[in-house]
């Protein structure tokens, strides 16, 4: 396969890429930056990238590896790329305006954004495990930096620090499992690896080969903030500038959720083997952990963290469930990871434009009380938020609810009846933290009146956020059908 | 025509969208339109029902005026499917009836807000009707959840002091409950699949799901608890005195008036239908627990201080004799349970309206805060005393109708607890004859009662057409008995191979009548589950 | 046509409620009492029809409800004994109708006047329901309507709490023989299996064809079944032990006791137990139970009427009284017997009442008979009719009374002891009961002269002079004193030697009551005259002694209360039934629900699991960030590393 073809099947990549220099270059030469010139190419570029995606994927017969397989371009990574691509344009619209405020102004914002988002992409293309290394290590890098920006913030800065020294922790961690599997197997390659797994051998039956797999899991679980591998998400979430936040709440769960489920299908087969126990005690415990742990936050950014929390442990919940056995053709637990991701996202995404509404000159904590009386202010923006939390809450019609109805019917195809019930029961746990903003904005008066700074693209963000949430909620059958044949896709590669 | 169903449910939906936009003032009569034109599109329904009629739907000739299947998630092999059986279409009936009646008693008592209160209202009134008209348990899930927001809303915003709490409690009580309601839901749905191939969340084809004893006993449970939450059936019913006294006129009247009866509902579309030999098995317990709430709903209503927690208690007495009727497994027990349901809507919906026409006027509920009221309001209480006669089952008004069939009914297996449950005739008759005693009797002492204006035309407008069913369902039952008289058998004759298997064990042995049953019940789940099931759900983790 | 009877009195209702406050009294009397009249002459043309036909009529007005193995319609069913209890019904109810008018001239009323008349018509619509009913269920609905007519009129002076408590305590009471009643009825209909049927004349048949469905003659089962109705009847008819009731409904007012607590509405439990003697007759025992509970009945009521100074409480209690014997007779299978007596006791008691009232109403609502006295020159008219009321309750020769309580009592006497088995066919129950009767026959000789005496006799001792009662009041009590005299006509017994018109009402009533196997042969019918004779001195003896008493020297009857401290307070206090009701029943339940149920089950114990565990849960939440999630860098660090160290312990050695 010729070099062009090959770059094509990036271009998404190779667009975010060139959007990046293009913006640095911008914002450098110009004396004083104009921002919204920047946003617009920014936005331009995401578009573009978008674009491109789309044509790779109608191009796209079958799963194509690249670059001497050390990439793998397939409908899922199509997908993935997408609702990266979604993630960092919320993040952009919402962050416009908001780093102003914040009286935050480094141009190299966005590029360093995009660079992350560009980790990001590339998670979801690897095939390879060192090529999987290196993408993290993009994604994360950018973020280190980006958490820190505001340099004014103590907290800021605390979060930066927190996040870089765990995250290189973990990144060791990761390493070092891929070492040993790359011992092990005597591959990098996931499908090498699979097919070592197809000639008899067996993960558990290799200590090694285990030990290696129990701390890769542990490194991606870390960036999931998997429980008991979460306990920065809370403090790097509060510390990190609101659309930072969101960015990492949704890009880096996105990404490494990809990350996972390449692994685990592509490369550990997931479902040969009793090794996915661990994960199920996994997802359980970060479920209850994180619902538990959110109810008691006063400070909205800190409550969603733990909300995220819990989230991938539903998101983990499906990755686990995903086993062969439950049928692949027409089967519609497949898919559920990537429904859930994508309706995950958006929702975030309209919560933390929110959010990012409440801050103001260097001001950023927003707590829950700072919301009261917001129905009588803003009905639009209080009811966009009802909407997000209803669906974080997976309470229907909405999207969220799609996601958990998908999740737990293939925890339940899959066999795994308690792991459904702790779900459920940390649902109903969580509706009472989703409800207190709720209640905050609808059922009580305001006694000091917080001004909300308005602004299009944040109300923009919002509003694709909680729009889709209803949209999507009442007729998710393409959608639907998009993730089953996308996730298919990759476990026919 | 054949859209009329999906008509029905909709339109106030539709409504609601335009009178969240409008302005207050404008919304009432907004909102009213809406709700009457809803009503005036739903009597249609009792015409086109034909109760001997033959519906679509394979195995169900009661399910009529179907709307659809059509395609909704297909991948998910979930359908939009609406329709009605003779039970559900009196219950879609009472619900269109219910809701203009509390709007227009809103246009009072509602100040703040209002057109988000008339906007909720419709939405409620789209989640009822949809609960009880859909066919795929994916969408009755959608329209169960539906219903608890805009309730939330209700008692959250326009409730009295003790709002949130009460509203948090409702929300997430009831939540705790769905939710394992819709683990059970899914199991049910992944067990189809495993059985039959294909994908379906169809009411009729979970119908057809082979289980194994040990699956069926953990399903009944989830789906009953979630149930029993909602009817409320002793002890689960904490939840409503809170929820009621806190919540606006409007809100409770549709609490009480419908809410309740999608516990009921439930049970008896799904939970009877889905696992009978569970029903079986559990029905004594769930029985005693009825019981139990008919005594201690009405001796802890007969010493309650606050006018509207009293009529709480009195619900959790009143909904404690519909359970007992649904599980009487048979025809009499079963009409009555439902019709004791339609009535029971009517009549607490009604005192909960009279309750609200006294708070509109003195702010409290307080027992001791009034007496007398008869001489200065001698229509209201005229009114009050028709509601209490109904409420405490005085025959020739609808609540008799309703209790006798159930004790008749429920006397045939279960002796002693109609005998227990029988005694509601009399407590019913204390708290309420000296509730209305202490309200209107006597001499009108308090001065802040001395003025009191009597009902004004607004309230009679939505008080009379109660008042004239409550009487026409009382003197004249029988056409709302033919409308469901088929749709019960069709019920029991979903739930009879277990009854009728027990009742022959029974006639075997006289003496351990239930032993035996229960043995006869697991033993042929066994050979069932055999059969049909390739996969026996054990509740551990893991494949 | 028959459907009209019960009708036109809805009617009256339905035009009353529509022209209320426009209505004066009279007007809104008329109408009522014109309603009630008209219904008054279709029954007695109902009555002239059975008689000629000798067949009962019966119509069904339309389906009512129809479940299962239920189907139940609106039906009337007119036999003999449905026939001439509409025509009393009718007919006293027209009667008082037309005294009520007089007598409710307070101004005070002059407001609320047309919702009286309502409710009396209400009455009578129900009344007659009950009556007529074809079937179990409609008649329970005239049972529960006229026990709600009775809550209505006897709370009537609402603003009085006293008697709105009364109402409600009758209503209560009523629902707790209900609550009795609906049992027995239930048991009944699933014990006919699947001949199951509510209707009295299938009933009748499916007993007949095989009783074995009861259990034959002396069956648990009908054993079971006919106490629980007797317990309905209880209720209604103001028997042990819910006989507590009727003496409180006297608030209401006069006409109204004379109606409802007297004439009509009270005796439904007895008119209840002869619709279904065939049943009754088929168990001994409750049979026992029912005369038993009679006679005790009779006995204690009069041991109390004979304290009490309240002359509406006399007459409550003597009704009582005599509910008790009816009940005897009908225990022990004299259904005519009882039946006669409920007839001629509608005429006196109604009397006695109207005639109370008529000098309630002449003194402004003073009803203590020690202020009263001498009435008998101020009140000449009302004065004649209350006497001869008052020798046909003592049961002086040829008066009504006389005959339907000496065939009573001679038919008690003469019963085989195995007929009413309560305790054994050997127990003598029949001579005992016998005994009771004759006791309290003599008691009630006593404590109506006492009141003849208290309220006539000697001087007046009350302040505003007493007026005679208009005509108006005056001629429903001549009609009603007719009755009283010649009422005993219709049944004279065989000893007359009478054939042409000796117990016309038995040869009348024999098909009602063909199905009821029953007979009087116990003993020797030669003793029939020397018993009668014996009572008849008894009484004689007791109205002189009363004479004694409160005529010739009042101070001797100070004296013997004196005397007798307990006896006096026990019975002019009802010997503490309320008092002991209040102290074990219904004390404890209040006292249960306040404070164990509602305070500690509900709040505490329910309640308190449902927020504990929200609780514990938002406690784990606070436990988990102030103690775990501390926010040091190290904690985390090491938290990472035990999770990794886990994983791999897991993975690899397989924990």
């Amino acid at each position: 396969m010729n070099l062009l073809a090959q770059v094509w099947l990036i271009s998404p990549l190779v667009a975010i890429f060139a959007t990046a220099l293009v913006v640095l270059i911008v914002d450098v030469v110009q004396e004083e930056p104009c921002r919204s010139t920047s946003l617009g190419i920014t936005i331009l570029g995401l578009v573009a990238a978008a674009g491109l995606n789309c044509a790779v994927g109608m191009g796209l017969a079958k799963a194509q590896l690249a670059f001497s397989g050390m990439v793998v371009v397939d409908g899922y990574a199509v997908f993935i790329q997408f609702v990266l691509i979604l993630a960092a344009l919320g993040t952009l619209l919402l962050g416009h305006d908001h780093f102003e405020r914040i009286g935050v102004s480094i141009p190299e914002v966005r590029p360093l954004l995009l660079f992350s988002l560009m980790g990001m992409m590339l998670m979801a293309l690897s095939a390879e495990l060192m090529m999987l290394f290196i993408a993290i290590e993009v994604m994360s890098i950018a973020l280190y930096v980006l958490c820190g920006v505001n340099r004014s913030s103590e907290k800021g800065v605390e979060s930066a620090f927190k996040y870089f020294v765990l995250g290189s922790f973990s990144t060791a961690i990761l390493l070092y499992g891929i070492a040993l599997i790359w011992g092990a197997t005597g591959s990098t390659q996931f499908s090498e690896i699979a097919m070592w797994l197809r000639q008899g051998h067996t993960i558990m039956g290799t200590p090694m080969m285990a030990a290696g797999v129990a701390m890769l899991l542990v490194g991606l679980a870390f960036k999931v903030a998997a429980v008991p591998f979460h306990m920065w998400s809370p403090d790097v979430y509060e510390g990190a500038p609101t659309p930072i936040t969101a960015f990492m709440a949704t890009g880096v769960k996105v990404a490494s959720f990809a990350a996972i489920g390449r692994v685990l299908f592509s490369a550990l087969l997931l479902g040969h083997g009793d090794w996915v126990d661990a994960l199920v005690w996994l997802s359980g415990l970060t479920i209850l952990v994180g619902n538990v742990a959110a109810l008691v936050q006063d400070n909205l950014k800190r409550m969603l963290a733990y909300s995220s929390i819990s989230h991938a442990g539903y998101l983990l919940m499906a990755v686990v469930a995903v086993s062969p056995e439950g049928g692949v053709a027409g089967n519609p637990q497949l898919g559920g990871v990537l429904f859930y991701l994508l309706s995950y996202t958006l929702m975030t995404i309209g919560a933390f434009a929110v959010v990012s509404l409440l801050a103001r000159d260097g001001e950023e904590d927003a707590s829950v009380t700072q919301l009261a009386g917001l129905a009588g202010r803003h009905p639009w923006v209080a009811a966009g938020m009802a909407v997000c939390l209803l669906s974080l809450a997976g309470i229907p019609p909405t999207m969220g609810f799609i996601g958990k109805f998908y999740v737990f019917t293939a925890a339940i195809n899959g066999g795994f009846y308690s792991l459904a019930i702790v779900g459920a029961v940390g649902g109903a746990v969580g509706v009472y933290y989703y409800l207190r903003p709720i209640v905050m904005m609808y059922m009580h008066e305001a006694e000091e009146e917080v001004p909300m700074a308005i602004n299009l693209p944040a109300m923009g963000a919002l509003g694709l956020g909680a729009g889709s949430m209803l949209v999507f909620g009442l007729m998710p059958g393409p959608v639907v059908d998009w993730c089953r044949t996308a996730l298919l896709s990759m476990m026919g590669a | 025509m054949d859209h009329l169903l999906s008509f029905v449910t909709f339109l106030p939906l539709v409504g609601a969208l335009l009178v969240f936009a409008c302005s207050d003032k404008l919304a009432r009569y907004m909102a009213l339109g809406v709700s009457l034109l809803t009503f005036a599109a739903s009597l249609p329904l009792w015409f086109l029902y034909q109760a001997d009629g033959r519906g679509p739907v394979q195995g169900w000739p009661t399910m009529q005026l179907v709307d659809g299947p059509y395609p909704w998630i297909r991948d998910l092999g979930i359908q939009y499917m609406v329709g009605v059986d003779g039970i559900a279409l009196l219950l879609v009936l009472l619900t269109t009836l219910l809701t203009p009646i509390v709007i227009l008693s809103g246009f009072g008592s509602v100040t703040k807000q209002v057109s988000r209160y008339m906007g909720f209202m419709l939405l409620l009134e789209t989640g009822m009707i949809g609960t009880f008209v859909a066919l795929d348990t994916f969408l009755f899930y959608v329209f169960w959840e539906l219903m608890l927001i805009p309730m939330y809303f209700l008692i959250g915003i326009w409730g009295g002091k003790q709002r949130l709490y009460a509203t948090i409690k409702f929300f997430i009580y009831t939540m705790a409950g769905s939710l394992l309601m819709l683990v059970a839901i899914l199991v049910l749905y992944a067990l189809h699949h495993a059985q039959f191939g294909t994908w379906s969340a169809s009411i009729v084809d979970l119908y057809r799901v082979n289980l194994s004893w040990n699956t069926e006993k953990w399903l009944f449970g989830a789906f009953a608890l979630a149930f029993a939450i909602k009817v409320p059936m002793f002890p689960f019913h904490t939840w409503l005195p809170d929820a009621h006294v806190e919540a606006p006129t409007g809100g409770s009247v549709i609490l009480a008036g419908v809410l309740l009866k999608m516990g009921t509902f439930g049970f008896i579309r799904y939970a009877l239908p889905l696992f009978p030999e569970a029903t079986e098995a559990f029905g004594p317990t769930l029985i005693g627990l009825a019981v139990i709430g008919v005594i201690y709903g009405a001796l802890v209503a007969m010493v309650q201080q606050d006018i509207k927690k009293l009529v709480a208690y009195s619900s959790v007495s009143h909904m404690g004799i519909v359970m007992l009727g649904l599980f009487a497994m048979n025809s009499m027990g079963l009409s009555g349970a439902v019709y004791q349901m339609l009535s029971h809507g009517l009549s607490t919906g009604a005192l909960f309206l009279l309750v609200g026409i006294l708070y509109e006027r003195r702010h409290t509920r307080e027992i001791s805060e009034y007496g007398g009221l008869a001489k200065q309001m001698p229509l209201f209480a005229f009114t009050f005393m028709v509601v209490m006669l109904s409420s405490i089952g005085l025959p020739g008004l609808n609540g008799f109708v309703g209790e006798i069939l159930i004790l008749m009914g429920s006397f045939e297996h279960h002796k002693l607890a109609t005998g227990l449950a029988a005694t509601g005739i009399i407590l019913g008759a204390v708290y309420m004859l000296w509730v209305y005693q202490r309200v209107m009797f006597g001499k009108l002492t308090n001065p802040k009662n001395q003025d009191l204006p009597d009902l004004s035309r607004r309230e009679i407008v939505y008080m009379a057409p109660l008042l004239v069913l409550i009487v026409l369902m009382g003197v004249y039952p029988q056409p709302f008995l033919a409308k469901m008289a088929p749709s019960v058998d069709q019920v029991l004759a979903q739930v009879q191979p277990a009854s009728a298997r027990t009742a022959t064990a029974r006639k075997a042995q006289p003496r351990s009548k239930a032993r035996r049953g229960s043995k006869a019940v697991r033993r042929s789940k066994a050979q069932r589950g055999e059969r049909g099931a390739p996969r026996i759900i054990n509740l551990g983790t893991g494949r | 046509m028959l459907w009209l009877i019960p009708a036109l009195p809805l009617l009256g209702v339905v035009l009353l409620g529509l022209g209320n406050r426009r209505l004066s009294r009279v007007v809104a009397g008329s109408l009522a009492s014109g309603m009630v009249g008209l219904s008054a002459l279709l029954s007695f043309a109902t009555l002239a029809k059975v008689i000629a036909t000798h067949q009962a009529v019966s119509q069904t007005a339309y389906k009512w409800m129809d479940v299962g193995p239920l189907d139940v319609n609106i039906g009337f069913h007119v036999d003999p004994l449905a026939a001439v209890m509409i025509c009393v019904v009718t007919g006293v109810g027209f009667l008082i109708h037309v005294y009520a008018i007089g007598y409710m001239d307070e101004d005070k009323d002059a407001e609320s006047c047309w919702r009286f008349f309502a409710y009396l018509n209400l009455f009578i619509f129900a009344m007659l329901l009950l009556v007529m009913a074809d079937n179990f269920l409609l008649m329970f609905v005239g049972w529960e309507g006229v026990g709600l007519c009775s809550y209505l009129l006897i709370g009537f002076w609402f603003e009085n709490e006293a008697f709105a408590a009364a109402g409600k305590k009758a209503f209560v009471t009523n629902r707790v023989g209900d609550f009795s009643f609906v049992l027995g009825l239930v048991w009944l209909f699933w014990a006919l299996g699947d001949q199951a049927t509510i209707d009295f004349v299938q009933l009748q048949g499916v007993l007949q064809a095989n009783p074995a469905l009861v259990g034959g003659v002396g069956g648990f089962a009908v054993t079971g079944i006919c106490l629980l109705l007797f317990g309905g009847a209880t209720g209604k008819s103001a028997q042990i032990p819910l006989f507590i009731w009727l003496p409180d409904a006297m608030a209401g007012p006069t006409p109204v006791s004379a109606l409802i607590h007297a004439a009509t509405m009270v005796t439904s439990g007895i008119y209840m137990i002869c619709r279904l003697n065939f049943l009754f007759a088929m168990s001994p025992v409750a049979m026992g139970a029912i005369a038993l509970t009679g006679a005790l009945t009779a006995l204690l009521a009069a041991t109390i009427a004979i304290t009490q100074n309240d002359i509406k409480k006399v007459l409550a209690y003597s009704t009582v009284s005599q509910l008790g014997y009816m009940f005897m007779g009908v225990g022990i299978g004299a259904y005519t017997a009882g039946f006669f007596h409920v007839l001629t006791h509608a005429f006196f008691k109604a009397l006695l009442f109207l005639g109370a009232g008529a000098i309630i109403h002449a003194l402004h609502h003073e009803q203590d008979m020690r202020k009263m006295g001498g009435l008998r020159r101020h009140m000449r008219g009302t004065y004649w009719c209350f006497v001869a009321a008052f020798l046909a309750i003592i049961g002086v020769p040829g008066f009504s009374g006389f005959f339907s309580k000496d065939e009573i009592l001679w038919l008690t006497f003469a019963t085989p002891p195995e007929q009413i088995a309560l305790f054994g066919p050997g127990f003598p129950l029949p001579t005992i009961l016998w005994g009771i009767g004759v006791v309290t026959a003599a008691l009630t000789a006593f404590y109506m002269s006492r009141m003849m005496f208290m309220t006539f006799a000697g001087e007046f001792r009350g302040h505003h002079a007493p007026h005679e009662a208009p005509k108006l009041m005056l001629l429903p009590l001549v009609a009603l004193a007719v009755l009283s005299v010649v009422g005993g006509l219709i049944n004279l017994p065989h000893w007359l030697h009478m054939p042409a018109i000796e117990g016309g009402l038995h040869h009348f009533m024999a098909p009602v009551f063909a199905g009821a196997a029953v007979r009087f042969d116990g003993v020797d019918p030669s003793l029939e005259i020397p018993l009668m004779v014996g009572t008849l001195v008894l009484i004689g003896a007791s109205v002189a002694l009363a004479y004694q008493l409160y005529v010739k020297s009042p101070a001797k009857a100070a004296a013997f209360a004196e005397r007798f401290p307990r006896l006096h307070h026990g019975s002019q206090n009802k010997w503490y039934v309320d008092e002991l009701y209040e102290a074990a029943i219904i004390g404890p339940i209040l006292k249960l629900s306040t404070q164990v149920l509602h305070k500690v089950v509900d709040v505490r114990i329910i309640d308190g699991l449902v927020n504990g565990v929200a609780q514990l849960t938002l406690g784990m939440g606070r436990y988990y960030s102030r103690f775990i999630h501390v926010g040091q860098i190290q904690a985390y660090a090491l938290a990472i590393a035990v999770g990794t160290a886990v994983m791999v312990l897991v993975y690899t050695v397989g924990v």
